[in-house]
């Protein structure tokens, strides 16, 4: 799946990596950004090594340069460009060079540069540091014929004279008149020539005949440095373009020396990096007060003032907006390679893993990202292949499958009423989903029977029921095989009732039956409430309701404006005020359930849930179960559309959903009591010592894994008696967990006191004889 | 090795329920994801009854097991 | 405190090998030198820190001729006759080019300058020799787990790649034996009191760290 071009594609869509406009066009490719966080902070030193690792001829460059940096800012428009220029110089004039150069084995290929304009003396300063024997052939002194082109650079002769120091420690000069025929000599003797046009100009070929892709002439002679042409005819040196043209040269004067293409894989390419500028603020440009050899001069309080007007662009639009994006410290581009890499590993330690199962796949980032680039995709990939290479750690989702299968079980699976063959069939199909059902029992049964009701004699009637789930879990735990049985299962319950329409209240369940089944008509309960007329329903509310709520729409149904739509129509018609929170409708917020966040990583949902209910003030209208449970979870007022529709059934939005084994308990529940059968409530002869439920919960521990494991230790006697308080400890290992239940004996039941769990697979303890599992784990570990 | 690792019941005198003679401390192996782990745990000599206290499968396992699995 | 490898308990559970992974993980490395033809029968090899000596015994093994390297005598090879030299890494009293094969398992991240042993081995192999290099991967950020320890030592894959490179090394080959620093890492968490080594087992539960091993050659 994530193969090097499909990493490639993800790596592109993602801009945060490409250069800042200033960068980009800066011809040096100066790390502006950084020189600028240095500069705002009075990091001096630190300014200047960057702009020594960047620039030929440094001195020389911040005194002349005509920086085009200053030209892309963006900056510009609030307030004018950051003085790039001048801050440059101020920090040069501040400063004193601290840099200091590794000794490199000089290289085999013998370099020439002939003429002294700033392209020749940027390819001989660029050569010469990375250890080319440079000869430099100049007709003059070198000073004077720079300052013929520039000559402002005579007031400040002392930097120009500190570079070419530099300059000549490495570079030999040779006092040479060069002609045409010297030249070839040159090309003979040398891996590369470089040829100055400004300071030959009867030697260079025009311009226009030389590929200013690479400034190769011909026969390993470059030509680059041209004087600029004015629109009035004059000539005139501009310095950036000079000396860019020479850094490029002097890549391809190593390439030539190498046998290299001079083309291939030069420039790397970039997508343009988005900078949301909509919140800028406007600060003018601060124009320093003195100067120095005719350049502007900074203080460095000046400076430091300056350069933290600096917007410091990148993107990250997406990681502001998402905590675990935010949770490793990178954001999509360097998680694609993580992945990528997590992915290609065959054994050992996978890092990636945590990443992969901790998005909740709501797909939050490619609706914010001016690429649409998509975790969720990624993510959801990932955990697939992983589920397909058995890499996937079976402890990850757990919870959640085990909770769909007991969803899909006889216990709590229903369709009702029967088809009947030769009735004519429902127009209906109506599909709560299992943690609707699991939650809000009651009403779902009052809703069904109100639709039944307002449809009964229209052309639209006939309502059946569908207790099951939609598979949307497997679907998140990358289990796609899994997740195809469960819909190929709803798919025979669809043809069974005669093709009806099929209806969900859960915004996952919509999703799910969507993608998986895309030829089956599926749309929400609420669109279809909403169109019909309201008045009988219930008024007389349990508890008092707010009349205003912040309105969240769950993840899944951030692409379904029908649903949306429904729900702000149905409050308002109901007569409650709604306020839209920063990030909603396509761009809503996952509440940590999405994905099975909660299952796999439980503080990386929590975050995801503070961070969402920190987005919304005062009561909170869900028309998700589980976010409403989320939200409640975190003591975060909360209510459910159906506690608007139907308020005689309402749930405070301030009582928490049931746990994970009530919810088990309350499906089978509600099967029942639709059969009309009444089932013996599950805790009935088990009863727990006070406070138990909740370390229980903590623990994922299930009351029905309680019940089967004293079952089960009792009928096989696999306990202990503790005989100073006569309480027995067994232990029942139904998976790969062990589950410990201390116990003891009432007059209905058991009464259990504590109950603990462990993965490790300990001989003795769980049913299997100890010397079996000893034998079998020593060979098969060995 | 010298330095095993070992666990008395969190509390009380412990008979088997099965064999109803006590538990003994003595030495058995566990595993988890391909490594094994020596440890002296209460014990029922005659049919291998192991008993794990709270201590150990709240402590030192779940550290051992999170530090083992790659979630 | 004395150091890990140098603890009663960590030498127990890390067996002669003083290393995540032990012979077994040394052992895949040579095998991939020897299906690429980089060792071969009559080499000379040489161990950098080569503590028990039990990656020399494998290498004696495929016919190498070995000697053994370690900063002390006291716990280097003991009761075995392998050829052992005494001296620093920083400092090795071997002759320039003369040697055909390293190895320098989890020794880099102990010293304050690795870059100097690696320029020392980078020294004293023949050109084209190749070197079997393992130590610890991950990000060492300072603040994390303030207690000091052996995992400090780890560098990042790119950190690792960009020391070799610049001792003038190829990278070949990199094995991931991640898995096995876990496995280290969980038999000390259980014989051991967690308080009385330094070892960062926090960092280590949340994935910081791995454990590689390069085939690196001498350019």
């Amino acid at each position: 799946m994530l193969d090097q071009d499909s990493l490639r594609r993800y790596e592109a869509q993602c801009t945060q990596d490409s250069p800042p406009q200033c960068r980009i066009n800066c011809p040096f490719s100066l790390d502006c950004r950084a020189f600028l966080t240095n500069m705002a902070c009075g990091k001096l030193a630190a300014a200047r090594a960057i702009l020594e690792r960047h620039l030929p001829l440094p001195h020389i460059m911040a005194l002349i340069c005509d920086h085009p940096c200053e030209q892309a800012c963006l900056r510009r428009d609030f307030g004018g460009a950051i003085a790039l220029h001048h801050l440059e110089f101020s920090c040069l004039a501040q400063t004193t060079s601290a840099e200091r150069l590794l000794p490199i084995p000089p290289k085999r290929h013998k370099m020439a540069v002939v003429g002294a304009g700033l392209a020749a003396l940027t390819a001989a300063w660029d050569l010469s540091r990375k250890s080319y024997p440079v000869t430099l052939f100049v007709d003059g002194e070198i000073s004077e014929l720079l300052l013929c082109q520039f000559p402002n650079l005579e007031e400040a002769r002392a930097w120009l004279e500190e570079d070419l120091k530099v300059l000549l420690r490495k570079v030999c000069v040779e006092q040479k008149t060069v002609t045409r025929e010297a030249l070839v000599t040159l090309a003979q003797d040398f891996a590369g020539v470089f040829l100055d046009a400004s300071t030959h100009p009867a030697l260079a070929p025009a311009e226009a005949a030389v590929d200013a892709s690479t400034w190769h002439w011909q026969d390993g002679i470059c030509v680059a440095g041209w004087r600029s042409l004015s629109p009035t005819g004059h000539t005139y040196s501009l310095p950036s373009r000079q000396a860019g043209q020479g850094r490029e040269a002097a890549l391809t004067m190593e390439r030539v020396a190498g046998k290299l293409s001079l083309t291939a894989e030069r420039k790397k390419r970039y997508g343009n990096l988005h900078t949301d500028c909509t919140q800028v603020e406007r600060v003018q440009r601060l124009e320093p007060q003195t100067t120095q050899w005719g350049c502007a001069l900074y203080s460095q309080e000046e400076a430091r003032q300056e350069a933290s007007r600096c917007l410091q662009c990148q993107c990250l639009i997406c990681v502001e907006n998402c905590p675990y994006l935010q949770k490793y410290k990178g954001y999509p581009k360097v998680y694609a390679r993580q992945i990528h890499n997590n992915a290609t590993i065959v054994k050992g330690l996978h890092t990636a893993n945590a990443l992969i199962n901790g998005c909740a796949l709501c797909d939050q980032c490619s609706r914010l990202c001016p690429e649409h680039f998509s975790m969720a995709e990624l993510c959801l990939a990932a955990r697939e292949e992983m589920v397909a290479r058995g890499q996937m750690p079976p402890s990850a989702h757990e919870f959640a499958l085990e909770d769909m299968e007991q969803a899909q079980s006889p216990g709590a699976f229903l369709t009702w009423p029967k088809p009947k063959p030769g009735a004519s069939p429902p127009h209906w199909l109506f599909f709560p989903g299992c943690q609707l059902s699991a939650s809000r029992g009651e009403q779902v049964l009052a809703l069904f029977a109100w639709l039944e009701q307002k449809l009964s004699g229209s052309d639209q009637a006939g309502l059946a029921l569908c207790l099951a789930c939609c598979g949307q879990p497997a679907h998140w735990a990358g289990q796609r095989k899994l997740f195809e049985e469960q819909l190929a299962r709803l798919r025979d319950v669809w043809q069974e009732y005669g093709k009806p329409t099929i209806l969900t209240a859960c915004a996952s369940c919509l999703a799910a039956l969507r993608e998986g089944l895309p030829d089956l008509p599926v749309r929400s309960v609420w669109e279809l409430v909403d169109s019909l007329e309201l008045s009988d329903l219930p008024k007389e509310a349990r508890f008092p309701l707010p009349k205003t709520f912040s309105v969240h729409d769950p993840c899944a149904a951030r692409d379904d404006k029908g649903w949306q739509k429904a729900i702000r129509s149905l409050a308002q018609k109901l007569g409650y005020t709604l306020i839209e929170p920063k990030c909603t409708a396509e761009t809503t917020s996952c509440c940590g359930y999405g994905g099975l966040v909660w299952c796999a990583q439980p503080e990386t949902a929590n975050s995801l849930v503070a961070d969402r209910i920190a987005q919304l003030p005062g009561d909170v209208l869900a028309s998700c179960v589980m976010c409403r449970d989320r939200f409640v979870a975190q003591d975060k007022a909360c209510w459910h559309i159906l506690d608007l529709l139907l308020p005689h059934l309402a749930v405070a939005g301030t009582q928490r959903g049931p746990g994970l084994a009530q919810r088990r308990y309350q499906r089978s529940q509600l099967k029942a009591r639709i059969l009309g059968q009444t089932i013996r409530p599950e805790g009935e002869e088990v009863a727990l010592a006070s406070d138990l439920a909740e370390t229980l919960e903590e623990q994922h521990i299930l009351l029905s894994d309680i019940i089967t494991a004293l079952e089960q230790i009792e009928a096989k006697t696999l306990w202990c008696l503790n005989k100073t308080n006569n309480h027995r400890v067994g232990a029942w290992r139904p998976r790969k967990v062990t589950f410990w239940v201390e116990y003891s004996k009432t007059e209905h039941g058991f009464l259990v006191h504590d109950a603990w769990c462990h993965r490790m697979l300990v001989p003795g303890a769980g049913g299997e004889d100890a010397e079996t599992v000893i034998a079998r784990e020593q060979s098969s570990s060995s | 090795m010298g330095m095993l690792p070992e666990y008395r019941p969190d509390q009380g005198e412990w008979l088997c329920g099965r064999c109803k003679i006590p538990l003994e401390q003595g030495k058995v192996p566990v595993f988890y994801l391909n490594s094994a782990f020596d440890v002296i745990l209460p014990r029922c000599p005659q049919c291998g009854f192991t008993l794990v206290p709270k201590s150990l499968a709240q402590g030192k396992m779940l550290e051992v097991e999170s530090l083992l699995e790659e979630k | 405190m004395k150091p890990l490898w140098e603890q009663e308990l960590f030498q127990a559970i890390a067996g002669d090998s003083l290393h995540p992974g032990g012979r077994a993980a040394s052992a895949e490395g040579l095998q991939w030198l020897r299906a690429h033809q980089l060792l071969t029968c009559g080499q000379w090899a040489v161990d950098f820190g080569c503590g028990r000596g039990a990656t020399l015994a494998l290498l004696k093994q495929y016919g190498c001729r070995i000697i053994g390297l370690d900063r002390t005598r006291s716990h280097a090879c003991p009761g075995t006759d392998i050829p052992l030299i005494c001296a620093d890494l920083a400092h090795l009293p071997l002759r320039s080019g003369s040697i055909d094969l390293g190895v320098c398992e989890c020794v880099l991240s102990v010293l304050s300058d690795p870059l100097a042993g690696l320029l020392e081995i980078a020294r004293v192999l023949a050109p084209c020799g190749a070197c079997l290099v393992s130590d610890l991967s991950g990000e060492v950020s300072g603040q994390a787990c303030a207690k000091a320890s052996c995992l400090n030592g780890a560098k990042t894959l790119a950190q690792w790649q960009t020391l070799f490179q610049t001792a003038g090394f190829r990278l070949l080959h990199r094995q991931d034996h991640s898995a096995a620093l876990r496995k280290l890492g969980a038999q000390l968490l259980w014989y051991g009191d967690k308080a009385r080594f330094d070892f960062d087992f926090c960092g280590l539960l949340r994935q910081k760290f791995g454990y590689q091993l390069w085939l690196l050659q001498k350019e």
